[in-house]
Protein backbone atom coordinates (compact mmCIF):
# COMPACT_ATOMS: atom_id res chain seq x y z
CA UNK A 1 0.00 0.00 0.00
CA UNK A 2 1.28 3.80 -0.58
CA UNK A 3 1.86 5.27 2.47
CA UNK A 4 0.68 8.85 2.73
CA UNK A 5 2.04 11.51 4.92
CA UNK A 6 1.43 15.17 5.93
CA UNK A 7 2.86 17.92 4.33
CA UNK A 8 2.72 21.65 4.89
CA UNK A 9 2.34 23.76 2.44
CA UNK A 10 1.95 28.00 1.86
CA UNK A 11 -0.96 28.94 -1.09
CA UNK A 12 -1.82 32.37 -1.18
CA UNK A 13 -0.27 33.45 2.01
CA UNK A 14 -2.09 30.49 4.60
CA UNK A 15 -0.95 27.34 5.54
CA UNK A 16 -2.10 24.48 5.11
CA UNK A 17 -1.72 20.69 6.04
CA UNK A 18 -2.31 18.12 3.17
CA UNK A 19 -2.53 14.56 2.87
CA UNK A 20 0.11 13.88 -0.37
CA UNK A 21 1.75 10.48 -1.27
CA UNK A 22 5.54 10.08 -2.64
CA UNK A 23 5.71 12.34 -5.86
CA UNK A 24 2.74 13.90 -5.59
CA UNK A 25 2.41 16.65 -8.18
CA UNK A 26 1.45 20.28 -7.30
CA UNK A 27 -1.47 20.63 -8.87
CA UNK A 28 -3.33 17.48 -7.52
CA UNK A 29 -2.54 18.40 -3.99
CA UNK A 30 -3.79 22.38 -4.98
CA UNK A 31 -7.40 21.12 -6.66
CA UNK A 32 -7.66 17.69 -4.59
CA UNK A 33 -6.36 18.48 -1.33
CA UNK A 34 -6.44 22.07 -0.60
CA UNK A 35 -9.52 22.74 -3.04
CA UNK A 36 -8.55 25.52 -4.99
CA UNK A 37 -9.73 24.49 -8.45
CA UNK A 38 -8.66 27.55 -10.08
CA UNK A 39 -5.56 26.40 -11.22
CA UNK A 40 -6.77 23.68 -14.30
CA UNK A 41 -5.68 20.83 -15.59
CA UNK A 42 -5.18 20.65 -19.22
CA UNK A 43 -2.24 18.54 -20.88
CA UNK A 44 -1.02 16.89 -17.78
CA UNK A 45 2.23 17.25 -18.83
CA UNK A 46 4.06 20.51 -19.72
CA UNK A 47 2.27 22.03 -23.02
CA UNK A 48 -0.38 24.02 -22.28
CA UNK A 49 -0.02 26.00 -19.47
CA UNK A 50 -3.55 25.64 -17.62
CA UNK A 51 -2.00 24.83 -14.62
CA UNK A 52 0.68 27.43 -14.40
CA UNK A 53 1.28 28.87 -10.66
CA UNK A 54 3.07 31.28 -9.60
CA UNK A 55 6.29 29.55 -6.49
CA UNK A 56 8.79 32.02 -4.99
CA UNK A 57 6.81 34.48 -8.01
CA UNK A 58 8.26 32.18 -10.67
CA UNK A 59 6.19 30.28 -12.94
CA UNK A 60 5.81 26.84 -12.77
CA UNK A 61 3.90 24.11 -14.37
CA UNK A 62 2.32 22.56 -11.33
CA UNK A 63 1.37 19.45 -13.32
CA UNK A 64 4.83 18.48 -12.99
CA UNK A 65 6.07 20.10 -10.06
CA UNK A 66 6.69 17.28 -7.13
CA UNK A 67 4.92 18.72 -3.80
CA UNK A 68 8.11 17.69 -1.75
CA UNK A 69 9.87 20.46 -3.64
CA UNK A 70 6.88 23.18 -2.14
CA UNK A 71 7.83 23.20 1.73
CA UNK A 72 8.79 26.11 2.65
CA UNK A 73 8.31 28.01 -0.64
CA UNK A 74 5.34 30.32 -1.10
CA UNK A 75 2.66 29.63 -3.57
CA UNK A 76 0.53 31.61 -5.20
CA UNK A 77 -2.65 30.42 -7.19
CA UNK A 78 -4.91 32.43 -9.65
CA UNK A 79 -7.43 32.49 -6.37
CA UNK A 80 -4.99 34.83 -4.42
CA UNK A 81 -3.53 36.84 -7.26
CA UNK A 82 -5.24 39.99 -7.00
CA UNK A 83 -4.81 40.13 -3.16
CA UNK A 84 -1.22 39.81 -3.22
CA UNK A 85 -0.80 41.83 -6.50
CA UNK A 86 -2.19 45.15 -6.97
CA UNK A 87 -1.79 44.60 -10.71
CA UNK A 88 -3.74 41.50 -11.18
CA UNK A 89 -7.08 43.38 -11.06
CA UNK A 90 -5.91 45.76 -13.62
CA UNK A 91 -4.89 42.31 -15.67
CA UNK A 92 -7.95 41.06 -14.98
CA UNK A 93 -10.09 44.00 -15.95
CA UNK A 94 -8.53 44.21 -18.85
CA UNK A 95 -8.85 40.93 -20.18
CA UNK A 96 -12.54 40.79 -19.89
CA UNK A 97 -12.71 44.38 -21.56
CA UNK A 98 -10.53 43.31 -24.33
CA UNK A 99 -12.10 39.88 -25.11
CA UNK A 100 -9.06 38.33 -23.63
CA UNK A 101 -10.69 35.23 -23.28
CA UNK A 102 -13.78 32.73 -24.80
CA UNK A 103 -13.95 29.52 -22.86
CA UNK A 104 -11.99 30.57 -20.17
CA UNK A 105 -9.95 26.86 -19.67
CA UNK A 106 -6.73 28.52 -20.85
CA UNK A 107 -7.35 32.10 -18.48
CA UNK A 108 -5.78 31.11 -14.82
CA UNK A 109 -2.63 30.19 -16.28
CA UNK A 110 -2.77 33.14 -18.89
CA UNK A 111 -3.43 35.13 -15.90
CA UNK A 112 -0.38 33.81 -13.66
CA UNK A 113 1.91 33.88 -16.82
CA UNK A 114 0.84 37.80 -17.81
CA UNK A 115 1.63 38.74 -14.04
CA UNK A 116 4.75 37.19 -13.68
CA UNK A 117 5.85 38.69 -17.19
CA UNK A 118 4.39 42.21 -15.27
CA UNK A 119 7.00 41.77 -12.38
CA UNK A 120 9.88 41.56 -14.79
CA UNK A 121 9.09 44.34 -16.90
CA UNK A 122 6.33 47.06 -16.86
CA UNK A 123 6.96 48.02 -20.61
CA UNK A 124 7.10 44.42 -22.67
CA UNK A 125 7.38 44.74 -26.52
CA UNK A 126 5.85 42.21 -28.35
CA UNK A 127 8.21 40.05 -28.55
CA UNK A 128 8.57 39.56 -24.89
CA UNK A 129 4.88 39.28 -24.75
CA UNK A 130 5.20 35.82 -26.93
CA UNK A 131 7.99 35.16 -25.24
CA UNK A 132 6.65 35.36 -21.90
CA UNK A 133 3.24 33.82 -22.96
CA UNK A 134 4.79 30.96 -24.94
CA UNK A 135 4.15 28.19 -22.39
CA UNK A 136 0.45 28.80 -22.42
CA UNK A 137 -2.08 27.55 -25.13
CA UNK A 138 -5.72 29.27 -26.18
CA UNK A 139 -7.52 26.98 -28.67
CA UNK A 140 -10.14 29.69 -28.82
CA UNK A 141 -8.69 33.22 -28.95
CA UNK A 142 -6.14 32.80 -31.58
CA UNK A 143 -3.94 35.06 -29.05
CA UNK A 144 -5.39 38.41 -30.44
CA UNK A 145 -7.53 39.41 -27.86
CA UNK A 146 -5.10 38.38 -25.11
CA UNK A 147 -2.40 40.70 -26.89
CA UNK A 148 -4.74 43.19 -27.03
CA UNK A 149 -5.66 42.95 -23.29
CA UNK A 150 -1.77 43.01 -22.19
CA UNK A 151 -1.60 45.63 -24.55
CA UNK A 152 -4.06 47.77 -22.78
CA UNK A 153 -2.50 47.01 -19.44
CA UNK A 154 0.69 48.64 -20.45
CA UNK A 155 -1.08 51.20 -21.80
CA UNK A 156 -2.63 52.00 -18.52
CA UNK A 157 0.12 51.25 -16.42
CA UNK A 158 1.93 54.06 -18.60
CA UNK A 159 -0.90 56.27 -18.28
CA UNK A 160 -1.23 55.77 -13.90
CA UNK A 161 2.78 56.19 -14.06
CA UNK A 162 2.35 59.80 -16.00
CA UNK A 163 -0.24 60.76 -13.62
CA UNK A 164 2.46 60.03 -10.45
CA UNK A 165 4.94 61.77 -12.39
CA UNK A 166 2.83 64.79 -13.65
CA UNK A 167 1.55 64.76 -9.81
CA UNK B 1 -3.06 3.52 -17.05
CA UNK B 2 -0.65 2.25 -14.55
CA UNK B 3 1.07 5.53 -13.54
CA UNK B 4 4.89 5.75 -11.87
CA UNK B 5 4.32 5.27 -8.21
CA UNK B 6 7.44 5.58 -6.42
CA UNK B 7 7.01 4.62 -2.36
CA UNK B 8 9.14 6.70 -1.17
CA UNK B 9 10.48 10.37 -2.20
CA UNK B 10 13.93 11.30 -0.07
CA UNK B 11 14.87 15.20 -0.15
CA UNK B 12 18.67 14.31 1.81
CA UNK B 13 20.52 17.35 2.61
CA UNK B 14 23.97 16.62 2.08
CA UNK B 15 25.75 14.86 -1.07
CA UNK B 16 26.86 12.06 1.42
CA UNK B 17 23.40 10.94 2.59
CA UNK B 18 22.33 11.31 -0.77
CA UNK B 19 24.69 9.05 -2.25
CA UNK B 20 24.37 6.50 0.72
CA UNK B 21 20.35 6.49 -0.20
CA UNK B 22 21.85 5.51 -3.77
CA UNK B 23 24.51 2.76 -2.80
CA UNK B 24 21.70 0.62 -0.43
CA UNK B 25 19.08 0.63 -3.16
CA UNK B 26 21.02 1.29 -6.07
CA UNK B 27 18.61 0.26 -9.04
CA UNK B 28 15.36 0.54 -6.67
CA UNK B 29 16.36 4.08 -6.39
CA UNK B 30 16.40 6.71 -9.55
CA UNK B 31 17.77 10.61 -8.83
CA UNK B 32 15.05 13.46 -9.13
CA UNK B 33 16.17 16.98 -9.89
CA UNK B 34 13.97 19.37 -11.42
CA UNK B 35 11.41 16.89 -12.46
CA UNK B 36 9.60 17.97 -15.59
CA UNK B 37 11.73 15.20 -18.01
CA UNK B 38 10.87 12.65 -15.48
CA UNK B 39 7.47 13.34 -15.27
CA UNK B 40 7.27 13.43 -18.93
CA UNK B 41 8.28 9.67 -19.14
CA UNK B 42 6.29 8.86 -16.66
CA UNK B 43 3.33 10.02 -18.25
CA UNK B 44 4.24 7.84 -21.29
CA UNK B 45 5.17 4.78 -19.05
CA UNK B 46 9.05 4.84 -19.82
CA UNK B 47 10.00 4.91 -16.70
CA UNK B 48 10.41 1.15 -15.33
CA UNK B 49 9.59 -0.24 -11.60
CA UNK B 50 11.65 2.32 -9.37
CA UNK B 51 10.82 2.31 -5.78
CA UNK B 52 12.63 5.23 -4.21
CA UNK B 53 13.18 9.00 -5.32
CA UNK B 54 16.13 10.57 -4.51
CA UNK B 55 16.16 14.13 -4.96
CA UNK B 56 19.29 16.05 -5.56
CA UNK B 57 17.85 19.78 -5.00
CA UNK B 58 18.71 20.10 -1.49
CA UNK B 59 22.47 19.73 -1.68
CA UNK B 60 23.74 23.21 -2.70
CA UNK B 61 24.43 22.39 -6.21
CA UNK B 62 22.92 25.47 -7.66
CA UNK B 63 25.70 27.70 -8.13
CA UNK B 64 27.89 29.36 -11.26
CA UNK B 65 31.44 29.99 -10.29
CA UNK B 66 35.10 30.47 -12.28
CA UNK B 67 37.77 29.03 -11.17
CA UNK B 68 41.39 28.14 -12.58
CA UNK B 69 40.34 28.86 -15.66
CA UNK B 70 37.11 26.64 -15.76
CA UNK B 71 33.46 27.60 -15.37
CA UNK B 72 32.02 25.31 -12.88
CA UNK B 73 28.19 24.87 -13.12
CA UNK B 74 26.29 23.37 -10.29
CA UNK B 75 23.61 20.16 -11.48
CA UNK B 76 21.33 21.52 -9.86
CA UNK B 77 21.42 25.39 -11.56
CA UNK B 78 17.81 26.06 -13.42
CA UNK B 79 18.24 27.04 -16.32
CA UNK B 80 17.15 30.42 -16.47
CA UNK B 81 19.03 31.09 -13.54
CA UNK B 82 22.22 30.42 -15.66
CA UNK B 83 20.92 32.29 -18.09
CA UNK B 84 20.28 35.07 -15.95
CA UNK B 85 23.90 34.46 -14.72
CA UNK B 86 27.18 37.22 -15.49
CA UNK B 87 29.89 35.24 -15.99
CA UNK B 88 27.67 33.18 -18.85
CA UNK B 89 27.01 35.83 -20.61
CA UNK B 90 30.54 36.70 -20.52
CA UNK B 91 32.20 33.64 -21.16
CA UNK B 92 32.49 34.09 -24.85
CA UNK B 93 30.38 30.83 -25.24
CA UNK B 94 27.38 31.67 -27.53
CA UNK B 95 26.37 28.53 -28.28
CA UNK B 96 25.13 27.35 -24.89
CA UNK B 97 23.25 31.29 -23.98
CA UNK B 98 22.18 30.72 -27.71
CA UNK B 99 20.39 26.86 -26.68
CA UNK B 100 19.10 28.14 -22.95
CA UNK B 101 17.40 30.80 -24.68
CA UNK B 102 16.14 28.64 -27.42
CA UNK B 103 14.41 26.26 -24.57
CA UNK B 104 10.94 27.35 -23.83
CA UNK B 105 8.89 28.04 -21.94
CA UNK B 106 10.12 29.98 -18.96
CA UNK B 107 7.72 27.53 -16.90
CA UNK B 108 10.40 24.90 -18.26
CA UNK B 109 13.34 27.13 -17.62
CA UNK B 110 12.40 27.87 -14.65
CA UNK B 111 12.15 24.07 -12.79
CA UNK B 112 14.18 22.21 -15.26
CA UNK B 113 18.28 21.79 -14.23
CA UNK B 114 21.58 21.67 -16.29
CA UNK B 115 22.29 18.20 -14.44
CA UNK B 116 18.51 16.95 -15.28
CA UNK B 117 18.67 18.49 -19.16
CA UNK B 118 22.67 16.13 -19.46
CA UNK B 119 21.78 13.51 -17.54
CA UNK B 120 18.41 12.57 -19.40
CA UNK B 121 20.26 11.47 -22.40
CA UNK B 122 17.43 12.08 -25.07
CA UNK B 123 17.75 12.89 -28.55
CA UNK B 124 15.51 16.06 -28.45
CA UNK B 125 17.20 18.52 -25.67
CA UNK B 126 19.16 20.86 -26.45
CA UNK B 127 22.36 22.01 -23.63
CA UNK B 128 24.03 18.65 -24.67
CA UNK B 129 24.65 19.24 -27.76
CA UNK B 130 25.72 22.99 -27.25
CA UNK B 131 27.96 22.08 -24.07
CA UNK B 132 29.62 18.92 -25.95
CA UNK B 133 30.14 21.66 -28.37
CA UNK B 134 32.24 23.87 -25.74
CA UNK B 135 33.72 20.92 -24.12
CA UNK B 136 32.45 20.20 -21.86
CA UNK B 137 33.42 17.95 -18.82
CA UNK B 138 30.68 15.84 -16.49
CA UNK B 139 31.90 15.73 -12.78
CA UNK B 140 30.37 12.36 -10.94
CA UNK B 141 30.27 11.80 -7.30
CA UNK B 142 29.98 8.00 -6.03
CA UNK B 143 31.03 6.74 -2.27
CA UNK B 144 34.02 6.15 -3.61
CA UNK B 145 34.93 9.47 -4.98
CA UNK B 146 35.02 11.60 -7.57
CA UNK B 147 35.33 10.81 -11.63
CA UNK B 148 35.47 13.38 -14.16
CA UNK B 149 34.18 12.55 -18.18
CA UNK B 150 34.34 14.34 -20.84
CA UNK B 151 30.87 15.21 -22.24
CA UNK B 152 31.42 13.59 -25.63
CA UNK B 153 31.84 9.96 -23.78
CA UNK B 154 29.42 10.55 -21.56
CA UNK B 155 26.46 8.62 -23.27
CA UNK B 156 25.52 5.05 -24.69
CA UNK B 157 22.05 5.49 -25.44
CA UNK B 158 18.82 6.83 -25.44
CA UNK B 159 17.94 6.98 -21.42
CA UNK B 160 21.23 5.48 -21.00
CA UNK B 161 23.87 7.58 -19.68
CA UNK B 162 27.63 6.67 -19.13
CA UNK B 163 26.29 6.20 -15.02
CA UNK B 164 25.90 3.91 -12.57
CA UNK B 165 23.16 3.79 -10.10
CA UNK B 166 25.19 4.50 -7.54
CA UNK B 167 26.36 7.57 -8.67
CA UNK B 168 25.52 11.28 -9.04
CA UNK B 169 26.49 13.98 -11.53
CA UNK B 170 27.25 16.84 -9.27
CA UNK B 171 28.76 19.61 -11.87
CA UNK B 172 29.39 20.64 -15.67
CA UNK B 173 32.61 22.34 -16.14
CA UNK B 174 34.34 23.68 -19.55
CA UNK B 175 37.33 25.86 -20.29
CA UNK B 176 36.47 29.81 -20.58
CA UNK B 177 37.44 29.88 -24.63
CA UNK B 178 39.02 32.88 -25.55
CA UNK B 179 40.03 32.67 -29.10
CA UNK B 180 37.12 30.03 -29.88
CA UNK B 181 33.65 31.05 -30.76
CA UNK B 182 30.29 29.24 -30.59
CA UNK B 183 26.87 29.28 -31.72
CA UNK B 184 23.87 27.03 -31.43
CA UNK B 185 20.73 26.84 -33.93
CA UNK B 186 17.92 24.57 -33.63
CA UNK B 187 14.72 23.56 -35.34
CA UNK B 188 11.81 22.52 -33.82
CA UNK B 189 7.98 22.14 -34.85
CA UNK B 190 7.18 25.59 -33.28
CA UNK B 191 9.26 28.09 -31.26
CA UNK B 192 8.49 26.17 -27.87
CA UNK B 193 8.88 22.71 -28.53
CA UNK B 194 11.35 19.71 -28.29
CA UNK B 195 13.83 20.45 -31.24
CA UNK B 196 14.17 17.66 -34.51
CA UNK B 197 17.43 18.46 -35.37
CA UNK B 198 19.86 21.40 -33.28
CA UNK B 199 23.97 22.02 -34.53
CA UNK B 200 26.09 23.89 -32.51
CA UNK B 201 29.65 24.57 -33.37
CA UNK B 202 32.73 26.52 -31.77
CA UNK B 203 35.79 27.69 -34.01
CA UNK B 204 38.80 29.67 -34.36
CA UNK B 205 39.03 32.08 -36.96
CA UNK B 206 42.24 33.77 -38.17
CA UNK B 207 42.81 35.66 -41.18
CA UNK B 208 39.31 35.07 -42.20
CA UNK B 209 40.11 31.46 -42.47
CA UNK B 210 38.63 28.51 -40.00
CA UNK B 211 41.58 27.01 -38.03
CA UNK B 212 39.82 24.86 -35.77
CA UNK B 213 35.64 23.90 -35.49
CA UNK B 214 34.13 21.32 -33.12
CA UNK B 215 30.43 20.96 -34.76
CA UNK B 216 28.09 18.78 -33.02
CA UNK B 217 24.83 17.66 -34.20
CA UNK B 218 21.93 16.55 -32.33
CA UNK B 219 18.32 14.64 -32.50
CA UNK B 220 19.26 12.82 -35.73
CA UNK B 221 21.77 10.04 -33.44
CA UNK B 222 21.16 8.18 -30.04
CA UNK B 223 23.04 11.08 -28.08
CA UNK B 224 24.75 14.22 -29.72
CA UNK B 225 27.65 13.69 -32.08
CA UNK B 226 30.81 14.97 -33.62
CA UNK B 227 31.38 15.05 -37.50
CA UNK B 228 35.20 14.29 -37.89
CA UNK B 229 34.95 14.15 -42.31
CA UNK B 230 32.71 17.36 -41.93
CA UNK B 231 35.11 19.60 -39.70
CA UNK B 232 38.01 18.37 -41.15
CA UNK B 233 36.75 19.45 -44.45
CA UNK B 234 36.01 22.91 -43.51
CA UNK B 235 39.87 23.66 -42.41
CA UNK B 236 41.59 26.21 -43.50
CA UNK B 237 38.78 27.44 -45.62
CA UNK B 238 36.53 30.39 -45.61
CA UNK B 239 33.06 29.25 -45.26
CA UNK B 240 31.34 29.92 -48.31
CA UNK B 241 27.77 28.93 -48.32
CA UNK B 242 27.49 26.27 -51.11
CA UNK B 243 30.99 24.85 -49.57
CA UNK B 244 29.40 23.89 -46.04
CA UNK B 245 26.11 23.20 -47.75
CA UNK B 246 28.08 20.57 -49.93
CA UNK B 247 30.39 19.37 -47.25
CA UNK B 248 27.38 18.80 -44.84
CA UNK B 249 25.44 16.87 -47.67
CA UNK B 250 28.26 14.81 -48.30
CA UNK B 251 28.64 13.80 -44.56
CA UNK B 252 25.64 12.54 -43.82
CA UNK B 253 25.02 10.95 -46.84
CA UNK B 254 25.74 7.41 -45.59
CA UNK B 255 24.84 8.40 -42.04
CA UNK B 256 21.18 6.34 -40.58
CA UNK B 257 19.28 9.36 -39.04
CA UNK B 258 16.95 8.57 -36.31
CA UNK B 259 13.28 9.58 -37.35
CA UNK B 260 10.82 10.92 -35.05
CA UNK B 261 7.24 11.49 -35.02
CA UNK B 262 7.59 14.90 -36.11
CA UNK B 263 9.90 14.20 -38.75
CA UNK B 264 10.82 11.72 -40.94
CA UNK B 265 15.16 10.86 -41.41
CA UNK B 266 14.62 11.92 -45.19
CA UNK B 267 13.32 15.36 -44.12
CA UNK B 268 15.92 15.69 -41.00
CA UNK B 269 18.45 14.87 -44.09
CA UNK B 270 17.29 17.78 -45.74
CA UNK B 271 17.39 20.50 -43.42
CA UNK B 272 20.46 19.56 -42.22
CA UNK B 273 22.68 20.87 -44.47
CA UNK B 274 21.00 24.29 -44.13
CA UNK B 275 21.35 24.42 -40.34
CA UNK B 276 25.00 23.56 -40.59
CA UNK B 277 24.91 26.47 -43.31
CA UNK B 278 23.18 29.34 -40.84
CA UNK B 279 25.02 27.88 -37.81
CA UNK B 280 28.53 27.78 -38.51
CA UNK B 281 28.32 31.30 -40.61
CA UNK B 282 26.40 32.51 -37.43
CA UNK B 283 30.01 31.55 -35.41
CA UNK B 284 31.85 32.62 -38.13
CA UNK B 285 30.17 35.81 -38.32
CA UNK B 286 30.45 36.30 -34.81
CA UNK B 287 34.01 35.56 -34.59
CA UNK B 288 34.65 38.62 -37.15
CA UNK B 289 32.20 40.39 -35.19
CA UNK B 290 30.33 41.48 -38.02
CA UNK B 291 26.14 41.84 -38.15
CA UNK B 292 24.95 37.97 -36.89
CA UNK B 293 21.45 38.91 -38.32
CA UNK B 294 22.68 38.74 -42.03
CA UNK B 295 21.91 34.63 -40.82
CA UNK B 296 19.20 33.87 -40.25
CA UNK B 297 17.67 32.43 -37.02
CA UNK B 298 15.04 29.85 -38.43
CA UNK B 299 14.80 28.31 -41.87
Amino acid sequence: MMKSRVTTISVNGKKYFVRTKAYDTLLRVLREEVGLTGTKKGCDYGGCGACTVLVNDTVVYSCMYPVDYCVGKDIVTIEGLAERYEIASIIQKEFELNGGFQCGYCTPGILVSTLSLFLKNKNPSLDEIKEGLSGNICRCTGYEGIIRSINSVIKILNETEEKIYNG
Amino acid sequence: MKFFRPKEFFSPESLVDALQLLEGYRRDARVIAGGTGIYELAVRNYIPEVKYLVSVMNLDLSYVKEEEGFLHIGATTRLQQLLEDKLINTAGVGAITDALRSIRPLQIRNVATVGGEVCISVPNVDLPTALMACSAQVVIASVKGERVVALDDFYNDIFWPKLKSNEIVTEIRFKKQKDMVSAFLKLGRTAADFNLVNVATSLRVDNNLITDIKLVVGGIGRSPLRFKDLEEALINKRPERELIENVAVKAFHDYEILPSVHGSAEYKRLILPVLIRNCVLKAYNRALGTNESEVPNRI
